[in-house]
């Protein structure tokens, strides 16, 4: 059952980690490709908009999963506290505590990387909106 | 393309902030090099091993590299200081006079005692083979008294649950070799107690920060004996 415990001390934490960089990663890069976009060079309004979510789902998809996987992380840890529990018998009532504490720390961090990726993703989201709206304007809404 | 770079250094790089910032704020100590030892006085001073009661027996039939096992694990955990219980932990000069006369009696180092010991065919606990540095110029004392090394930060022993519960009081006394700088480079368990105490005052004391001995006004390497007493406050 030891392989649990670093499963939800590595594996869980280094997702989670990983989530959040690849997260971060994409918002800069889309926020840089947002500002640097031409919406003249588009002539037509759905390429334009192709071009502009793209990767944007991802951001999306690390936000509403984080938590879960962090959840899963915690639940893994309780399951291992209790499967000691039973192994070891009496058991001290802080080292018992001390073991849901640890647990969860992952749905922590899991909400740690959620939040900040949905904000992330609505201030994407709105950009594109923002671009789209500009291209129409500036094609005077006759070729849409 | 560029922009995929761009994102993802800076990325890698926010996060490596973050990840230093927090470990830079939640400072833990590093105890890792303090050694512990666990000598037991089997043959000499058979007057204070009755005092130390029959909690004694049991430790002793522990290997030691074992007991050394659990403080590291103990250690791991981490556990926030517990500050407040009903347990009262004095620190008695007057009280661990007998534990004094025993390590008095074994006092010309700790190494050449251990060997010592070991040549005789007696018990003695865990001896590593790293020495205490700065052996010359080390002076004996014992917490109390004028000289001595005192807390700066007292972190207080938390009183063990099952201890606790079945009502068991115990005396835990150590040597502590503190350098010059007042920092604790061992620790060193003259006598034991059972069910949690000896790994309870350990784990204080190396989580506590001490001022270094003082001779003749000169800061000193000290090795001090400190009486850790468990009792049970009665309601």
């Amino acid at each position: 059952m030891e392989w649990l415990h670093a499963l939800v001390d590595y594996g869980i934490i280094g997702l989670l980690i990983i989530m959040s960089i690849i997260a971060v990663a994409i918002t800069v890069e889309r926020y840089l490709i947002f500002r640097k976009i031409r919406v003249e060079n588009f002539n037509d309004k759905k390429s334009l908009e192709i071009e502009l979510t793209k990767k944007l789902h991802i951001i999306a998809t690390i936000g509403s999963n984080a938590p879960y996987i962090g959840l899963l992380g915690t639940v893994l840890g309780i399951m291992f506290t209790f499967y000691t529990m039973g192994r070891e018998g009496l058991m001290d009532t802080g080292k018992i505590m001390t073991g849901l504490a640890l647990a969860l720390k992952a749905t922590a961090i899991g909400l740690v990387v959620a939040i900040p990726s949905i904000t992330f993703y609505n201030f994407l989201l709105r950009k594109v909106k923002a671009l789209i709206a500009q291209w129409e304007t500036d094609n005077g809404r006759k070729r849409i | 393309m560029h922009e995929q770079r761009y994102g993802l250094i800076s990325s890698l790089s926010i996060h490596s902030i973050v990840f230093i910032l927090f470990f830079a704020l939640s400072v833990h100590k590093n105890t890792d090099y303090i050694k512990t030892y666990y000598i037991q006085f089997t043959q000499m001073g058979e007057q204070t091993l009755q005092a130390a009661g029959p909690s004694r027996e049991i430790m002793k039939t522990k290997v030691p590299k074992a007991i050394k096992k659990d403080v590291v694990q103990t250690r791991c955990n981490d556990e926030p200081p517990v500050k407040e219980h009903e347990a009262v932990i004095i620190n008695d000069a007057i009280e661990s006079h007998e534990a004094v006369n025993v390590a008095s009696t074994s006092d010309p180092g700790l190494q050449s005692e251990a060997t010592h010991h070991q040549g005789g065919g007696s018990t003695v606990g865990n001896v590593p083979n790293a020495a205490p540095s700065g052996t010359s110029g080390v002076i004996e004392t014992e917490f109390g008294s004028t000289g001595a090394p005192a807390f700066l930060k007292r972190q207080m022993p938390i009183y063990p649950m099952m201890a606790k519960k079945l009502g068991k009081e115990g005396r835990v006394v150590l040597r502590l070799f503190i350098n010059e700088k007042g920092k604790l480079m061992n620790v060193e368990v003259v006598e034991q107690a059972g069910y949690g105490f000896t790994e309870s005052a350990v784990e204080a004391v190396k989580m506590s920060t001490f001022s270094p001995a003082r001779e003749n006004g000169v800061s000193t390497a000290s090795k001090a004996l400190l009486t850790i007493r468990f009792v049970l406050k009665k309601v």
